[in-house]
């Protein structure tokens, strides 16, 4: 007989507590949305009477509904803060955290969960010593046995996924985690991430009560994992519970502020949001815990049955898999109370551009699903839009930009047109109201910056400042954050834009090579942003030539394009991190405090240990242990027609050397075990003026 | 192995011996040197000789092979669709 989890609660009280939640959750979006819509309706007749024409053109009209909408969006992300800033004061006693004690919770038995760590050529140090950390960290909870490991690789560079192997293996003899922490690379990657789970799902999803998805850069306590699973059997109704990861080990100037922002700000905007939500929302992909058996019955992904970028595998996976669990009747929480959940910022802006890529396109797809997805419910057809916005506020903005600037070209170049319409009796005037223009910038701004200053607060209300550095520090850091951060809106606006439409017309605009190394160097920066940069200055020349005032009016824009090359050097340097570090500047609580999680990450023994110049396929040949572990997992490939072209790329690569095959001729020979059984013994055995016997050589010199 | 000479063979078996997990004692560097010194000049497969030999002398520890992954479970994903 299945074991009733002792908090579980009978089908009636789980509905009281149900409908509790979503009147509570109804009454707060009908007020939030009440006072979106009445301060955007307040600033769009502001800025229509801000215009020379108060709307009377086509042109007029266009920039009021762009501004319209991006206001909107800013005052919904004013009042989630206050929302946050409101319920960090006063507590939410609906949020799943309070609807149990601590007590029942802590009793709560635990059910076996899979820890999943999904990867793809990620760096192998960080991405095993972090799951090392989890693992330490649960066993000094004495809860370890109830949860299993599995590294789920999808990486395809033989020398990625060998040395990924040989890390795992040292890795269980580490800690002694043989038949607890597992190693399974696909042979076949379909469907990105989402495919790599759902594989392992297929296989092994039915052992397991529950799933934790960590990122390559996730790190998780271990007694918040195990309150994870308690909170999971407490509400039997929950599919998703999403965490609120806090941003760690930033060295560059960017990542530092980036997780100063988000350590700071986090809490507030994450409060203020899982208010609004409650158990409809949405699964960011990672750091959270996932009910198996629903998942496996509801959250299958259908490809994409539409045209061009709607046309294919869902790439953005994660938002679709919790509207898919709330259609089938699961709640969905976010609960920002749970503590200990981790991850990493991208080191600089080129690296998190990158990453906007992708998830731009991944947003921009969801399109498909807000329109055509059925049943999905209002709040999770909700958050896709919220996602999509965050992409597509930055094209808007763009074009906002260009309105305006054809609107003061036509106002100082052409003749002014005082009968626009043949049939009006009085001339109309074009007004300028420079006050009102003052006013509406004061409030946008105001709408920007204060959920900052609120956060700021809260940490005094609640005596957290001594963990960001002190007072005057804190104080210090929110201002030079809100510097930088609105010193890369404009270059975020830009590169975004264009990825939306990259990604609306599937099409990749070539531009600039990406950078991926942690510094940048200057010639690498300028390239990168010579565009933006050369745009921003005939832009800004323009607007000179055009008014004085309008030239003023661009400069907050335009100066962040034109200097862009010198900002991302200096932001992705590691010197100005460590400098301000030194100084206690956006210092987070784990600096200060420390915590033995992200101690264990940091000096965690090296696991990829092989030396970068000698390739992990001829230590996998030549390095006895290496050999043997990687035949053990390796499988017999040697059937049917595949047999002889392996006996021929074993013969070629050991005449000629393995650098004479290809990577992916590596790859098939290292998933062989007789392939490289035999060119082990056949390595050692060559003659020294061979390629294989200067390569014995060359690893003997390197020890 | 092609014009086998004892600068190679000699860091060659040590290596092979080491990175099989062998601790390198005098006495076992020694065992390995007077196979070495057998093998050279009697035109067999030197190296795999003296492998052949010095393994029932030595005792090479038995590497980690651990269990990659738990016996499968087969199930399948549904779309949730009535």
């Amino acid at each position: 007989m299945a074991r009733r989890p002792s908090g579980a609660t009978s089908r009636a009280p789980r509905s009281r507590s149900r409908s509790r939640w979503r009147l509570a959750a109804t009454i707060r979006r009908l007020f939030l949305v009440l006072v979106v819509l009445a301060q955007t309706a307040a600033a769009t007749w502001l800025m229509l009477s801000v215009l020379p024409y108060h709307g009377g053109n086509g042109l007029e009209i266009a920039m009021t509904v762009i501004f319209a909408v991006l206001f909107l969006w800013i005052s919904l992300g004013f009042w989630i803060g206050v929302f946050g800033f409101w319920f960090r004061r006063f507590g939410d006693r609906h949020a799943l955290l309070s609807q149990q004690s601590a007590e029942a919770l802590a009793a709560t038995p635990l059910r076996r969960t899979a820890v999943l760590l999904p990867i793809y050529h990620e760096p192998i140090d960080r991405t095993l010593g972090g799951l090392r950390a989890v693992y330490r960290s649960l066993e000094r909870t004495g809860e370890l046995r109830h949860f299993d490991f599995f590294i789920l690789s999808d990486s395809r560079d033989p020398d990625v996924w060998l040395r990924e192997q040989t890390a795992w293996a040292e890795l269980c003899e580490e800690l002694g985690a043989e038949g607890r922490l597992f190693y399974r690379r696909r042979t076949l990657n379909l469907n990105y991430k989402s495919g790599n789970i759902g594989d392992f799902l297929r296989r092994w999803g039915r052992q397991y009560t529950y799933m934790t998805v960590l990122d390559a850069d996730s790190l998780m306590g271990g007694e918040t994992l195990v309150r994870m699973v308690q909170l999971m059997e407490c509400h039997q109704q929950v599919g998703i519970l999403q965490t609120s990861p806090s941003l760690i080990n930033g060295r560059s100037l960017f990542a530092r502020v980036q997780q100063f922002a988000n350590q700071l700000y986090g809490p507030l905007f994450t409060t203020g949001l899982a208010s609004v939500q409650l158990g409809e929302a949405a699964f960011w992909g990672h750091n959270a815990i996932l009910r198996i058996e629903p998942f496996m019955r509801h959250c299958g992904l259908r490809k994409l049955r539409g045209w061009g970028l709607f046309r294919g595998p869902v790439t953005s996976h994660d938002f679709v898999e919790a509207a898919y669990m709330g259609r089938a009747g699961h709640e969905v929480w976010l609960e920002p109370g749970l503590s200990e959940s981790y991850e990493e910022s991208p080191p600089t802006l080129v690296d998190e551009l990158t990453r906007d890529r992708r998830w731009a396109k991944g947003n921009m797809q969801h399109l498909w699903l807000l329109f055509a997805g059925r049943r999905l419910r209002l709040a999770h057809r909700f958050a896709m839009l919220n996602g999509i916005m965050s992409y597509l506020a930055s094209p808007l903005w763009l074009v906002f930009l260009i309105l305006t600037t054809i609107e003061t070209a036509r106002l100082v170049l052409l003749p002014i047109e005082y009968f626009p319409d043949p049939h009006q009796l009085y001339p109309q005037w074009p007004e300028w109201r420079p006050r009102q223009a003052i006013v509406l910038v004061s409030v946008t701004f105001s709408l920007l910056f204060l959920p900052k200053l609120l956060a700021a607060l809260d940490a005094m209300l609640r005596h957290r400042t001594r963990l960001f550095g002190g007072s005057s520090r804190l104080l210090g850091s929110v201002l030079l954050e809100m510097l930088i951060s609105a010193l890369l809106a404009p270059i975020r606006m830009l590169t975004q834009a264009r990825y939306v439409v990259e990604a609306l017309f599937n099409f990749t605009l070539k531009w600039a090579g990406q950078n991926r190394t942690a510094q940048i160097s200057w010639g690498r920066a300028i390239v990168n942003q010579a565009l933006g940069t050369l745009l921003a200055l005939g832009w800004t020349l323009f607007a000179l030539w055009l008014d004085p005032m309008f030239f003023l009016w661009s400069l907050p824009v335009a100066l962040p394009l034109i200097f862009a090359a010198p900002i991302f050097v200096v932001l992705s340097g590691a010197g100005p991190g460590d400098w301000l570090r030194k100084r206690r500047w956006l210092a987070i609580p784990e600096e200060i405090d420390g915590s033995p999680l992200v101690d264990d990450l940091v000096t965690g023994r090296p696991l990829d240990r092989l030396d970068d110049d000698f390739p992990a396929f001829c230590e996998a040949v030549l390095n006895p242990r290496a050999n043997l572990l990687h035949a053990s997992l390796a499988r017999d490939c040697r059937r049917g027609p595949r047999r002889q072209r392996l006996e021929q790329l074993c013969g070629e690569c050991l005449e000629k050397g393995p650098r004479a095959i290809s990577r992916d001729d590596q790859s098939r020979l290292a998933k062989d075990s007789t392939s490289l059984l035999w060119l082990h013994e056949r390595a050692w055995n060559a003659a020294p003026s061979s390629p294989w016997g200067r390569l014995v050589r060359a690893r003997i010199n390197l020890g | 192995m092609l014009a086998v000479h004892a600068e190679d063979l000699v860091p060659r078996v040590l290596a092979y011996l080491a990175w099989s997990g062998v601790r390198l004692t005098d006495e076992v560097e020694r065992e390995a040197l007077l196979v070495i010194a057998d093998v050279l000049g009697t035109g067999e497969d030197a190296f795999q000789s003296c492998l052949q030999r010095l393994a029932p002398r030595l005792e090479v520890p038995r590497s980690a092979r651990p269990q990659p992954c738990p016996p499968m479970l087969r199930g399948s994903l549904g779309y949730g669709e009535r």
